[in-house]
């Protein structure tokens, strides 16, 4: 509960330091807007409209006043309301995020395991170069692979072009993800489209996750193996299956927390994800802005990753407090 | 003989940087017996191989350690000879192990009575509401008061007296044949550490089971242990009765062990008792205390065979004489 008492004052600073940045960028965004042919008085009236000649602390309070009522500001390149292009992309960033996590910790966390149980056997070797692979290569240049491979070479999925079809109709919106309402609505070749769509970027998303969840599960349950418990259990005679799931049971705290904190970090390579897929998800959505200088957006974008952070801690606190017998006294 | 162990040899086998094999000869040649009903005090300095020799019985080695000779009869079955399967059959059933760090030995997401449950169901058929009755009984006989509630109760919930009985009690609750009680009130209050050792006593004269405890503490020997084992260097230097081993010490060990006091054992430098212990990864040919001995002569360059003293058996060219 204190750290929902640091929320606001955590939120103001990320707020400022993304405001400041964003000046201090040299990014001109007027002169972009105004086009080629403006004159300087155009240009200036527009810098007055936006308030972008005052000095930086009042154009921040005005900012800061707006957000507490619940206004984002507009994007100055779609001119629509903030807060109403985040939340439209929301679901679709969601849907490829908590996929690809859920795929990768589904793979990484047995994968984990088995290495540090066959410690130093072939399965620890495989899973820890498998890791090192998903590791060392950068986002951007997996997801362009896999779209080489599995489009243009193999033929076995559709272009990199957004979550459906362009031939097809998106689902009535009811959860935001399109495979979802497709079901929902019966539409069965825009549900099998959606999905076909979403298995790429998801498996990308899954690699980054799985790397370091391999490494981390490995060290956590070797951790736990050599603990003064384990040793006892042995000494009482208990069964190795028994042993076993004694020691994944004490690693299910840290573990959940290592897990948490990844999903809060990958919403950032997502964007890159994103951008490549086409996705037309927040992630891309702030990632454009951020290279337009479009700076509602990124400050409203900025401001909403900040939050997802701060919920995805929370929900692990709550989680650890569900697991760990010993987390209710602190 | 409940428990006989014979010339039990245990090797540390590493590799260095330069992958030079390397080996630390921990125990060289252990032996000693457990009589029925009878309780063995196994004293020494720190790093002497009390606590190795124990897990090297009961099979809880983990590399690069290994049992590499010897021989271990426990109700006729030799120890170091059985299968991992078989060994977990008689730990926590035929043997009890009564560890020295309780609070964190114990299962910290698991209550006290789902443990004394566990164990029990592990080891013989019996059902859960039995195995909890019995649980609770135990608790009360091992000095917990309120044991329905401490049933419920998290290890963390436990001062480290609860915990070592919650251990104790663990380690009785299948009516092992033998005891084994590794350092078993280190880290306790005084006042905790009479009470726990009262009570094991007790409870493995009313049962009639063998015991093994482990202590550098002599006091703890001399009042609660009918046997003594005395070792140093991965070797018991000298064994038999405490009351004749105590008056008539024939190892200069165990009479520079009694001459100095406690503490000093505790700290494990051995600077008290005149040197550091041998480097177990060169250990001199002969009498492997013999670089620390007051009395080393020529014969102490042979390896002392184990001889028959007024007081029971001592490692010692000299045992005969002194």
């Amino acid at each position: 509960m204190r750290r929902l008492a640091l929320l606001a004052p955590l939120l103001l600073i990320i707020g400022f330091l993304t405001f400041a940045l964003l000046r201090m960028g040299g990014q001109d965004p007027t002169a972009m807007l105004a086009g080629p042919t403006a004159t300087i008085e155009e240009i200036n009236r527009l810098r007055a409209d936006y308030g972008l000649d005052q000095p930086m602390p009042v154009q921040f309070g005005i900012w800061v006043g707006h957000v507490l009522q619940g206004d984002l500001g507009r994007s100055w390149i779609t001119n629509r309301a903030v807060l109403g292009e985040l939340i439209d992309r929301l679901p679709a960033t969601l849907e490829l995020l908590l996929c690809g996590v859920a795929l990768g910790a589904l793979l990484g966390i047995p994968a984990g395991m088995v290495a540090a149980f066959r410690r130093g056997r072939f399965a620890d070797f495989a899973s820890r170069a498998l890791a090192l692979f998903g590791f060392s290569i950068p986002t951007y240049f997996l997801a362009l692979s896999m779209l080489l491979i599995f489009f243009y070479v193999l033929e076995w999925s559709p272009p990199g072009m957004g979550r459906l079809s362009l031939m097809l109709t998106p689902p009535p919106r009811l959860t935001g993800s399109y495979t979802l309402d497709a079901l929902l609505a019966g539409d069965g070749a825009a549900a099998r489209s959606a999905f076909s769509q979403l298995i790429l970027p998801v498996v990308c998303v899954a690699i980054a996750t799985a790397a370091p969840v391999v490494s981390q599960v490995r060290a956590i349950v070797l951790g736990v193996l050599g603990t003064d418990h384990i040793s006892y259990a042995r000494a009482q005679g208990l069964p190795h299956a028994m042993i076993s799931r004694i020691a994944l049971r004490g690693a299910a705290t840290p573990v959940v927390t290592f897990v948490g904190a990844e999903l809060a970090g990958l919403v950032g390579t997502t964007s890159l994800i994103e951008y490549v897929f086409a996705w037309g998800g927040v992630g891309q959505f702030g990632l454009e802005a951020i290279i337009k200088g479009d700076f509602a957006v990124v400050q409203g974008y900025v401001l909403m990753l900040a939050l997802f952070s701060v919920a995805m801690f929370l929900i692990v606190d709550l989680m650890v407090l569900a697991l760990e017998p010993r987390a209710a006294l602190r | 003989m409940l428990l006989t162990v014979e010339d039990l040899h245990t090797r540390f086998i590493t590799r260095d940087l330069d992958d030079r094999v390397r080996v630390a000869e921990a125990l060289n040649g252990v032996s000693f017996g457990v009589g029925e009903g009878r309780i063995l005090g196994l004293v020494g300095e720190s790093g002497a191989g009390k606590s190795l020799t124990v897990t090297s019985l009961l099979g809880l080695l983990r590399p690069p350690a290994r049992v590499t000779a010897g021989r271990a009869l426990f109700e006729g079955r030799d120890l170091l000879a059985l299968s991992e399967a078989a060994l977990s059959e008689i730990r926590g059933s035929r043997i009890g192990l009564i560890v020295q760090s309780p609070r964190s030995a114990l299962d910290p997401l698991a209550r006290i009575g789902a443990q004394l449950v566990r164990v029990q169901r592990v080891h013989r058929r019996i059902s859960e509401a039995d195995a909890r009755s019995r649980a609770e009984a135990m608790l009360v006989s091992v000095g917990i008061p309120d044991p329905r509630r401490r049933l419920e109760a998290w290890p963390h919930e436990l001062s480290g007296g609860m915990a070592q009985r919650v251990v104790i009690a663990l380690a009785l609750i299948n009516e092992p044949h033998l005891l084994i009680a590794d350092e078993p009130t280190t880290g306790l209050d005084v006042t905790v550490q009479a009470q726990i050792l009262d009570l094991l006593h007790e409870q493995v004269r009313r049962r009639r089971i063998g015991a093994i405890v482990i202590t550098h503490d002599l006091g703890v020997v001399a009042q609660y242990c009918d046997d003594v084992a005395v070792m140093f260097a991965g070797q018991v230097m000298e064994q038999g009765a405490v009351a004749e081993v105590f008056a008539r010490p024939a190892h200069p060990y165990t009479r520079a062990l009694l001459a100095s006091v406690p503490e000093r054992l505790v700290l494990g430098t051995g600077k008290m008792l005149g040197g550091p212990p041998p480097d177990l990864y060169a250990l001199p040919r002969g009498c492997l205390y013999g670089q620390r001995c007051a009395h080393a002569a020529a014969q102490c360059a042979a390896p002392p065979p184990m001889s028959a003293t007024q007081s029971g058996a001592a490692r010692c060219h000299f045992a005969g004489l002194a």
